[in-house]
């Protein structure tokens, strides 16, 4: 339990510093110093989600995956307007480096990997208007997360009637 | 003062955009969610609310991650649907009524809950489809608020933190100093989840029972944490808040005009309820 607490207290000072370090702004130095008294609070500010037991098959998306998950929710809020999702479209590599995509989600846009975007911090709604683009609909899209035919996927829905 | 005439909640699924546009209605699979609808668009034409106040949650139209508000109120005197990326046809735009949204904004702040308003909105299917569905006339013919709660980014507020914010919301209406009638309307749920190898996932037994709760005990979900309502009903599925929040809008004994339940439209187990105020 100590070792828990102090791992999370080593990981908020670095994450701490680091925003320093790149340049935070002053009301974030200064919410910082307000906010968390010396010594005893830093628990509180560990996700509340991970109190609770994980999800099997699911992944809630918290502070942590919208940190991780930004330049590419970013990419796919923009496929909101037809014209970015034809240039999109036109190429996919350029689109991708415009938004500034890591590694990871760049290989889950190429491989149309959902579960791999998932874990990229993709958000289900933004991914959606991708899977939009590809002509995909929630049918589909569950079949290719769940390893089943769309007609199998359709079946399992049917099932709970 | 303004009178609550009652409450209606339904599942938003953008697929149910796409069946409107072709027209489906009667088609095998659409049948049974649309037949729904029927009785409860009597119940409107006989009771005739002035205006709809519409608790939903924004898919990424409106709000993106770089804002993401708890609570929003429109404040707008006309909401615009748009391209949501997904390939339903844009509805027509839905009148407001900015005396409304304002009088609601100052009195859910009076109440501790700070909100954020919205002059500008874009509204998705989430509050697009169920009016159209409730009133199928284009363009909607009464005026809507907006009232939008965050599902998108956790953490969520509460299903006891939801709760008080309807009862806030009704008791905002109710001292509007108005004479119009205002229907309470809550969309989203029941249950179904998109994303993840659970993707597919329904609950059955639990809709059914948040069903019954808004009739016999309306705060029977604000037991269940966040999580907890996650694993019941499915990362989407939580969405079942916004029918909670309308529910204690309108508080008391309501009469059931007609509810229906229908697995699956799309991945979602589709409900609708329409109740009246007594």
């Amino acid at each position: 339990m100590m070792k828990h607490l102090f791992i999370e207290i080593k990981a908020l000072v670095r994450m701490w510093l680091f925003e320093c370090a790149v340049g935070a702004s002053p009301a974030m130095l200064t919410n910082a110093a307000n906010d968390i008294a010396p010594g005893t609070t830093f628990i509180q500010q560990e996700p509340r989600v991970s109190e609770y037991p994980p999800i099997p098959g699911t992944t809630l998306f918290d502070g942590s995956q919208a940190r991780k998950g930004y330049a590419l929710n970013k990419m796919c809020f923009s496929f909101n307007s037809a014209a970015c999702r034809e240039e999109f479209v036109r190429d996919e590599e350029a689109y991708m480096h415009k938004y500034g995509l890591n590694e990871e989600q760049a290989a889950g846009i190429r491989g149309r990997d959902v579960l791999g975007l998932i874990r990229a911090g993709g958000n289900a709604y933004y991914l959606a208007k991708f899977a939009g683009i590809l002509g995909l609909n929630m049918q589909d899209i569950g079949a290719l997360q769940t390893g089943m035919t769309v007609d199998e996927f359709k079946a399992k829905l049917k099932a709970y009637a | 003062m303004a009178k609550i005439v009652g409450m209606l909640t339904t599942s938003h699924v953008p697929a149910i955009g796409g069946a409107i546009a072709k027209n489906l209605q009667q088609d095998a699979y659409w049948k049974p969610f649309f037949d729904g609808f029927i009785p409860v668009r009597k119940w409107l034409d006989e009771t005739k609310p002035d205006v709809a106040v519409v608790l939903y949650n924004d898919h990424g139209l409106n709000f993106f991650l770089d804002k993401m508000p708890t609570f929003s109120v429109g404040a707008a005197p006309e909401y615009h649907n748009a391209d949501e990326g997904w390939g339903i046809p844009t509805l027509a735009p839905t009148r407001g009524d900015v005396d409304l949204s304002w009088h609601l904004i100052n009195k859910l702040i009076d109440r501790e809950f700070d909100i954020t308003t919205c002059q500008e909105m874009l509204v998705d299917h989430a509050f697009t489809i169920p009016l159209k569905l409730f009133w199928p006339q284009s363009p909607c013919p009464i005026p809507a608020v907006p009232v939008c709660i965050n599902t998108v980014q956790f953490p969520l507020p509460s299903a006891r933190r939801c709760y008080a914010f309807g009862q806030a919301v009704g008791d905002a209406i109710r001292s509007w100093d108005s004479n119009k009638k205002v229907v309470v309307i809550g969309t989203g749920g029941l249950s179904h989840q998109l994303d993840g190898e659970r993707a597919g996932f329904i609950n059955k037994d639990f809709d059914l029972k948040f069903m019954d709760s808004m009739i016999h005990d309306p705060a029977w979900a604000t037991q269940f944490s966040i999580h907890e309502l996650v694993e019941k009903t499915g990362t989407q599925g939580v969405e079942l808040l916004m029918w909670l929040a309308a529910r204690a809008a309108v508080p008391g004994t309501l009469k059931k005009i007609h509810s229906n339940y229908h697995i699956p439209i799309s991945n979602t187990a589709s409900g609708l309820m329409a109740l009246a105020t007594v």
